[in-house]
């Protein structure tokens, strides 16, 4: 499966809401649709499913054209082979996990048999495999994305598209089903579509980000390049600052390219997502004396002034931003050029495991 | 009861709740206001509406009817409804409730009726007489047996040696002449006033008098009835009451 | 934590309760038990029997098949005049039912505006049948059905209709096994609240239907019709219907709902 998925999207609401987007999922890869509540990108979700009505637009997988308001083609979402992983798990409440599972198998005109017996094999597969017999009132918010996952899997559709799938989950739950849905999506040859509001799950699940803001795509890129040079401030805000890729080399050392961060004791050998507040970050005119475990001497990049405070970029080893107060910047003499020391405590690192 | 006043909304009501209550009798005292509460059949409707206000008119009397099947009535009075007369279109209802000692004068007849066939105008079933009721291709309505219009239309058959084949059987003349005013029904039996009432939208047939059956109308106070009782009941035969009931197509005795 | 339930809630609650309670035990009290027996045997009172049970449940039928289709287009399409629609389709609740008997009449009797055409064309007269007294109870029953299965509708988050047919689920099949089973609440609320409503009927059926004994004369017509000559029996076939209702209400509940 080679097959590519591209989107063109206008829609126009009542409301003066309007939507205009495009853009193209590689197969194999997956694509962040990341922005506020209210971007429209559920909506766009919705009109690459085909549940949403365009008003103009195109849709493909490869040569399938799926949309296509200017020839008149418009496939039913049950004829598209997308499967679909919404916020909320959405199970039929009415049916048990493993007839959820063979909902879609059933559907499309497989046997109950065979249907149940593809169903169970998925969920195995998810590692859910002893849930088959259980309500889905029951099941605990990771549990149910894991079976939404299941059947969404289960009819081998051509594309995935996930709405929000681990926002109506609490911290931890968030963090394990995060890290499974990588997992899986990475076994997944289609295209994938994530929509999110939550940059840091852009960051971990996607190759690529669009962003979007009031129906528009404001960037769009790889992740990495996305993170590192925001094309505006507003994206960089929304993006938050110091998102870096990071691997544990022993219980309380990260290494992030060729920098060695001391932080807080976890997992040997995990990928980690490192997250440094640019407010937690100290300046220092000579190397600090004292408990801050991480600390180096690099060269000021960049100043620029907002809300009230300084933001400093900082080069090599590790470019970062901070902010410190206007008084405590001259107090300093940074200027562009000048070298600084820069120190932060181990116990102000976030660390989250990808 | 008696402290909310005794109006005539309220005893009219009660005797509403009377019928559909298992307990009876309001307690509602019917001497100390003005008004006569009459319970009549339900064939009287017209013509008493008519001779009310004369009534009030002449005397100065209140006067409030509750109109309803004969035997719906009866059931009220027996429960305890206050009322002051009852205007019956059967003697045998009369006498079942002058048995239960429900009535403080003698019945007396104040007017007869006769039943005759009612039809559509254009008489869509080509209903020529009361051979009629034995079609089966006719849509043929009847009173049911238990109300008196029932029972009485079921006499006239019988003394016809007719055996009807009836569509439907009413609870009430009224209802049964609203069908053939619709002409929903080809024929049926009712009351010769009923057809005075409706005018042009139905056509009556006459029943031979042979075998047809007079209806007596009788009239009594009831138990504990005010004085404005006996004024409604001998109103009923003075000449202007008669002039309206005849018009109405009473007969008087 | 097990609050305790306000007094005043309790107080209101339990006269409520009385409310309909007190008049039951009424007629109860007044059946002629001695009678029952005889009065049950009494082929008039089974044939009443016979025709409430099909007419109730044949009006229910009816107003399943037409009543889901008409709560969906109110709950969920959009077209001019709906608001008007609900309010007329909500009608046969708030007008008396002998005047929609009447109504009825205007429109399939022999002389109505449909029912004059179908006489002429093809010598069906629809009052005084069977047919009629479920047209009757139907009318009466619908708006209990429609509006309590539109609210289903209208409470049933319409993105589990779209998970299915990303599923591969069809139109029909996302109805029949997404949409009817999460509106099953609903569908069986509307469904009983129809059948208890036609097999109370009375004003609609007589007006429309007429009554005769055996072909027209279901259970409400006859106790009517018993009340003005033998009220022991009329209060005897009131408890009858009393209580094939209880019953039915009582292990429909049971069994649709769970025993809570």
């Amino acid at each position: 499966m080679t097959d590519a998925l591209r989107a063109e999207v206008v829609i126009r609401r009542h409301d003066g809401f309007s939507l205009d987007v495009a853009f193209t999922a590689p197969s194999g890869e997956t694509v962040a649709l990341l922005g506020p509540n209210g971007a429209g990108k559920s909506t766009l979700l919705g009109a690459v499913a085909g549940l949403v009505t365009v008003d103009r637009g195109f849709v493909s997988v490869g040569d399938r054209v799926l949309t296509d308001t200017t020839n008149g083609v418009l496939v039913p979402p049950e004829r598209r082979e997308m499967g679909m992983v919404f916020q909320e798990s959405l199970l039929f409440p009415h049916l048990d996990v493993l007839d959820n599972v063979a909902f879609g198998l059933r559907s499309t005109g497989r046997s109950t048999g065979e249907a149940n017996g593809l169903a169970r094999r998925w969920l195995e597969r998810l590692g859910v495999g002893g849930l088959a017999s259980r309500r889905v009132d029951g099941l605990s918010g990771g549990e149910i994305q894991k079976v939404a996952l299941a059947r969404a899997l289960a009819t081998s559709p051509v594309v995935l598209l996930l709405d929000e799938p681990v926002s109506a989950l609490d911290m931890s739950a968030r963090l394990e089903t995060r890290r499974f849905l990588g997992d899986h999506l990475g076994r997944f040859r289609g295209p994938r579509i994530v929509v999110t509001h939550d940059p840091t799950e852009a960051f971990v699940l996607a190759d690529r980000v669009l962003i979007i803001e009031e129906g528009r795509v404001l960037q769009e890129g790889p992740t990495d390049e996305l993170f590192t040079r925001p094309a505006t401030q507003y994206v960089a805000d929304l993006l938050g600052d110091n998102r870096l890729r990071g691997r544990r080399t022993d219980p309380t050392t990260v290494w992030v390219g060729q920098a060695e961060l001391t932080v807080v004791e976890g997992q040997t050998g995990e990928d980690v997502l490192v997250t440094i507040r640019p407010e937690v970050i100290s300046f220092f005119p000579a190397q600090p004396e004292g408990s801050p475990r991480n600390r180096w001497q690099t060269i000021v990049t960049g100043l620029e002034r907002r809300h009230g405070v300084v933001r400093v970029h900082v080069g090599d080893p590790l470019p970062l931003v901070g902010e410190i107060t206007p008084s405590g910047a001259s107090a300093l003499g940074i200027t562009p050029g000048a070298d600084i020391w820069v120190a932060i405590k181990a116990t102000e690192i976030d660390v989250i495991p990808v | 009861m008696r402290a909310l006043g005794c109006s005539r909304t309220l005893r009219l009501f009660s005797v509403a709740l009377a019928g559909l209550l298992v307990a009876g009798g309001v307690g509602c005292d019917s001497r100390a206001d003005e008004t006569v509460l009459v319970l009549a059949a339900a064939s009287l409707t017209d013509v008493f509406t008519e001779i009310g206000p004369l009534f009030t008119e002449e005397t100065g009397i209140a006067v409030e009817f509750s109109f309803a099947g004969t035997s719906t009535l009866r059931e009220q009075i027996l429960d305890g409804a206050p009322a002051d007369v009852f205007a019956a279109a059967s003697p045998e209802i009369m006498d079942e409730v002058v048995g239960a000692d429900a009535t403080s004068g003698d019945p007396t007849v104040f007017a007869t009726n006769e039943m005759a066939i009612a039809i559509p105008p254009g008489n869509p079933g080509d209903v020529q007489g009361i051979e009629a009721f034995a079609e089966d291709d006719l849509f043929i309505g009847l009173c049911a047996p238990t109300v008196p219009c029932g029972s009485f239309g079921l006499e006239v058959l019988q003394n016809a040696g007719v055996n009807p084949a009836p569509d439907t059987e009413e609870p009430d003349v009224r209802a049964l002449l609203t069908k053939i005013e619709a002409g929903e029904l080809d024929a049926g039996f009712v009351y010769t006033s009923d057809l005075a009432a409706a005018g042009d939208s139905v056509i009556g047939i006459p029943i031979p008098s042979d075998i047809n059956v007079v209806v007596h109308y009788e009239v009594a106070a009831l138990v504990d009835a005010g004085s404005g009782a006996d004024s409604f009941i001998s109103f009923l035969d003075r000449e202007v009451a008669v002039s309206v009931l005849e018009s109405y197509g009473f007969s008087i005795p | 934590m097990n609050r305790p339930v306000p007094r005043l809630i309790v107080l209101l609650g339990v006269v409520g309760a009385l409310f309909v309670i007190l008049p039951i035990i009424g007629l109860v009290d007044r059946v002629p038990w001695n009678r029952l027996g005889s009065l049950l045997a009494d082929p008039v009172v089974l044939d009443a029997l016979g025709l409430s049970l099909i007419s109730s449940l044949g009006a229910t039928a009816v107003v399943l098949v037409v009543g889901i289709p008409l709560a969906w287009l109110l709950a969920r399409a959009s077209f001019p005049g709906r608001g008007l629609l609900r309010a007329v389709v909500t009608l046969p609740m708030v007008m008396p039912p002998v005047v929609g008997g009447a109504a009825l009449l205007f429109a399939f009797g022999r002389s109505g505006l449909v029912g004059a055409p179908l006489d002429t064309a093809t010598g069906i007269v629809l009052p005084y049948s069977l047919w009629a007294v479920v047209m009757a109870n139907s009318f009466i029953a619908l708006p209990f059905l429609v509006l309590t299965i539109e609210a289903g509708f209208r409470s049933l988050d319409s993105r589990y209709e779209g998970v299915a047919a990303t599923l591969g689920a069809g139109r029909w099949t996302v109805i029949r096994r997404v949409t009817l089973p999460l509106i099953g609440p609903s569908l069986a609320t509307g469904a009983v609240l129809a059948w208890a409503r036609a097999l109370g009927e009375f004003g609609a059926t007589v007006t429309f239907a007429g009554n005769l004994g055996g072909t027209t004369q279901t259970m409400p017509l006859a106790v009517f019709v018993a009340l003005e000559s033998d009220r022991d029996a009329a209060v005897a076939l009131s408890l009858i219907l009393v209580v094939i209702s209880l019953a039915v209400l009582v292990l429909l509940r049971d069994r649709w709902w769970g025993a809570r």
